[in-house]
């Protein structure tokens, strides 16, 4: 670990009313002390974003304010009304700050307990009850795990704090109050001790490790620590002018603290406890090996350069207060606020853990959608790109196949229409070549029947043109064009002799016309005689027998192609 | 029960975060919701996009494949005379010639004027062209009743169009076998219908 002189002269001033830039002494401490303490800073400099703690003695108040980079000390107001009056000012000047009201008092009431291993609601109910059960009436009340005892059923040791009501504290407290100033916490200096300790843990290793401070405003402090856990801590208000007199008195009471651990089983037998003296050496300008504590096993060791290595200079003891007050900003130890008129600050405390819960859920669900929604949009977004090239390489495949359906005459699907309307045209057709043919054929069987008139007719022609050629994309099936009927006038009149005879020709006629495969039907429409039983007869029998033999033949023509 | 009137100027500063947070979130979601949005509008711009293309895909390959089944029967129709105006003037040059050719004793005409065919919109189905029928009266001086056959073979064969014999009625004359060649065995009168397509001046008719 490099303790170079160097990084604490940086910080020589903050004791002094000076300000510890947060850069600066972050990185004096980070460089110094190692990763553990890097890890803390880092996570105070988060918490310390514009807040004023306040350390309260019994001779009067210390405020530190902090911004996003550093902090500042030592703004000191005495124990009465000025003092008081220019705390006020100073409260006015940035009442939406929230302020952290750290606690240095001599006479806190301590009590170590044993209880039974519960969890949650329970064990905050035992606590609860035990705490009430301490007799005075406090300000407040502190309540910090000792740790869990390694056999039998696992009890635990639990420290109770208590700091006792009076107008040294009340007096400054009122004033926040009344100048509705948010505090975010209050808390004592022994509730610091465990995240002091693990702010500098690389120096000071140890399972069990005694911590002797001094702090100008109240005394000596000494406080046990058994695997980072806070055992036991009091303060001697002890004097300075006392302790120049008598240097000496700071041993003693190291010896006396020692004979009470040992006294009431705070440590094990053999137990090696490590001691670290912080800015008492250095106010006491005496060598470690002066203090001649009389424990054998124990380890004095000095607190010069632990003492430069988080930032101290020789002889600045004040210097402690501001590195606690760092600490302090980043603390929230589990304290209940005792008096009634402070449980605004609970309600505050809860207030703010619901809305920074609220912030968190409201950010939570609202980062979670936000995501969801940019991840959709961004697969949207890739998948309209991989369409667009799609259908721009369809269409820059099409465009010489389009280039030479635009080339062609028509457009392809009335070019269907058209090729199919003329289809329909060619099935419908049908010539009277073929009927002609046919009557000619039988006329030539019956030589003695002349033809006299012929009529042929192509019915429907034009509605079968119609109905063939639809237009649609389907060529038409070929269909019948029309139903060819021919009208035969003939007579026999020069070859019959009688109507008799007339009548053999006509229906050898038609009997010849039946045959043709083309003919599908011959009706005799009119007979050279109509003899039929039902057709009235009349005549004159004077009259020649012979009349003209005329008839006629209806044909039905089976449409065949041609 | 907290009190909320004096816990609300302790808390001002949180209530701000609070209420910056919200409006800063709202801005920020609304803007990643606009966004949203749009790209959604773009993606199913570029999906109507991409239906069109294949659609242009699908009618292009069907026109492909109806110009190459239909091409060439269709510029027979057209070279036939088929499709397009009326050539009437190779019409009346074929009936002259076919007299001369057939030797027919007599033939009469008459061309009447063209005219739409009724009943065959193919307009209003989408086609987009017309069917037009002109009827030709002809009345004739036959020797024998197959003459009228060879006619209407011979104008088949050599006029441009297409034409439908609809009614021929035939009839026997008083001139006696030995009657000379000029003189017809038979008249007939018969009633055809020449047929053309046509297609509307927006894209040309077909020459």
């Amino acid at each position: 670990m490099d303790c170079s002189p160097g990084s604490g002269s940086e910080v020589a001033g903050a004791g002094t009313g000076g300000r510890l830039r947060g850069e600066r002494p972050a990185a004096a401490l980070i460089s110094a002390i190692g990763r553990s303490a890097r890890t803390a800073l880092s996570a105070h400099r988060c918490t310390h974003r514009a807040t004023r703690l306040l350390l309260v003695a019994q001779a009067g108040a210390t405020l530190f304010e902090s911004g996003g980079d550093g902090l500042t000390a030592g703004r000191r107001f005495n124990a009465d009304a000025t003092g008081r009056a220019d705390f006020a000012t100073a409260l006015a000047e940035r009442r939406s700050e929230p302020l952290v009201v750290l606690v240095d008092r001599g006479d806190e009431v301590y009590r170590r307990e044993r209880i039974p291993p519960l969890r949650g609601a329970s064990r905050r109910a035992l606590l609860t009850r035990r705490a009430r059960q301490m007799g005075s009436e406090p300000v407040y009340q502190l309540t910090l795990g000792c740790g869990r005892e390694v056999g039998g059923r696992g009890d635990e040791w639990v420290l109770f704090c208590a700091v006792p009501a009076g107008e040294w504290l009340t007096d400054w407290l009122d004033l926040a109050l009344g100048q509705r100033v948010p505090v975010r916490c209050l808390s004592s200096l022994p509730a610091l001790m465990p995240a002091l300790w693990r702010l500098a843990a690389d120096r000071m290793p140890g399972e069990h490790v005694l911590m002797v401070s001094w702090h100008p405003a109240s005394g000596l402090r000494q406080s046990v620590l058994t695997r980072g856990r806070l055992q036991f801590c009091r303060c001697v208000p002890l004097s300075w002018s006392a302790l120049e007199a008598d240097p000496a008195l700071c041993s003693a009471q190291i010896e006396r603290l020692l004979q009470y651990l040992r006294g009431h089983g705070f440590l094990p037998d053999g137990a090696l406890l490590q001691v670290y003296l912080l800015g008492v050496l250095a106010t006491l300008k005496q060598d470690p090996a002066a203090m001649a504590l009389s424990a054998a096993r124990l380890e004095t060791v000095s607190d010069a350069a632990l003492a430069r290595c988080i930032g101290l200079e020789d002889g600045d003891a004040a210097a402690i207060d501001a590195v606690l007050a760092w600490v302090g900003l980043g603390h929230r130890p589990d304290a209940a606020y005792a008096l009634p008129r402070y449980s605004i600050y609970a309600d505050l405390a809860a207030a703010q853990r619901g809305l920074r819960a609220v912030c968190a859920g409201m950010s939570v669900l609202a980062c979670a959608w936000a995501m969801g929604t940019l991840t959709d949009a961004q697969a949207a977004r890739a998948e309209a790109a991989q369409l667009t090239r799609t259908a721009a390489g369809v269409t820059q495949a099409l465009s010489a196949e389009a280039e030479r359906i635009a080339e062609a005459p028509v457009e392809p699907v009335r070019m269907q229409a058209m090729v199919a309307a003329v289809s329909a045209w060619h099935a419908a057709r049908v010539m009277p070549d073929r009927a002609l043919q046919a009557v000619s054929e039988a006329l030539d069987r019956r030589p003695t029947v002349k033809l006299l008139r012929l009529n042929w007719r192509c019915e429907d022609v034009i509605r079968s043109i119609s109905d063939g050629a639809n237009g649609t994309a389907n060529p038409p099936t070929p269909r019948p064009g029309c139903a060819v009927v021919v009208e035969l006038h003939a007579d026999c009149a020069a070859a019959c002799p009688d109507q008799r005879s007339a009548m053999r020709e006509a229906a050898a006629l038609a009997a010849a016309l039946r045959g043709h495969p083309d003919v599908s039907a011959v009706d005799l429409v009119r007979a050279p005689i109509e003899t039929g039983a039902a057709q009235p007869i009349r005549g004159d029998a004077a009259m020649a027998p012979l009349d003209p033999q005329a008839f006629l033949l209806r044909l039905v023509f089976v449409h065949r192609h041609g | 029960m907290a009190d909320h009137t004096r816990l609300f100027p302790l808390l001002r500063r949180e209530l701000c975060a609070v209420a910056l947070l919200v409006v800063v979130a709202g801005i920020a979601l609304e803007r990643v919701k606009a966004w949203a949005g749009h790209e959604a509008e773009q993606l199913a711009a570029a999906r109507a996009g991409l239906s069109a293309a294949e659609q242009r895909r699908a009618a292009v390959e069907r026109d492909l494949s109806l110009l190459t089944t239909h091409a060439a029967a269709y510029n027979v129709a057209v070279a036939a005379g088929h499709i397009g105006e009326e050539d009437r003037l190779s019409w009346l040059e074929t009936l002259h010639e076919a007299r001369e050719t057939l030797g027919l004793p007599v033939l009469r005409y008459a061309l009447r004027p063209r005219t739409p065919l009724t009943g065959t919109s193919e307009v209003a189905q989408g086609v987009d062209f017309a069917q037009y029928r002109s009827e030709l009266e002809l009345d004739l001086g036959l020797l024998h009743e197959a003459d009228l056959g060879r006619l209407l073979r011979f104008i088949e064969r050599e006029a441009p169009g297409f034409f439908l014999p609809e009614h021929c009625d035939l009839q026997a004359t008083d001139a006696s076998q030995d009657a000379p060649l000029s003189e017809p065995r038979i008249r007939a009168h018969c009633r055809l219908s020449w047929f053309t397509l046509s297609l509307p001046a927006s894209r040309g008719d077909p020459e």
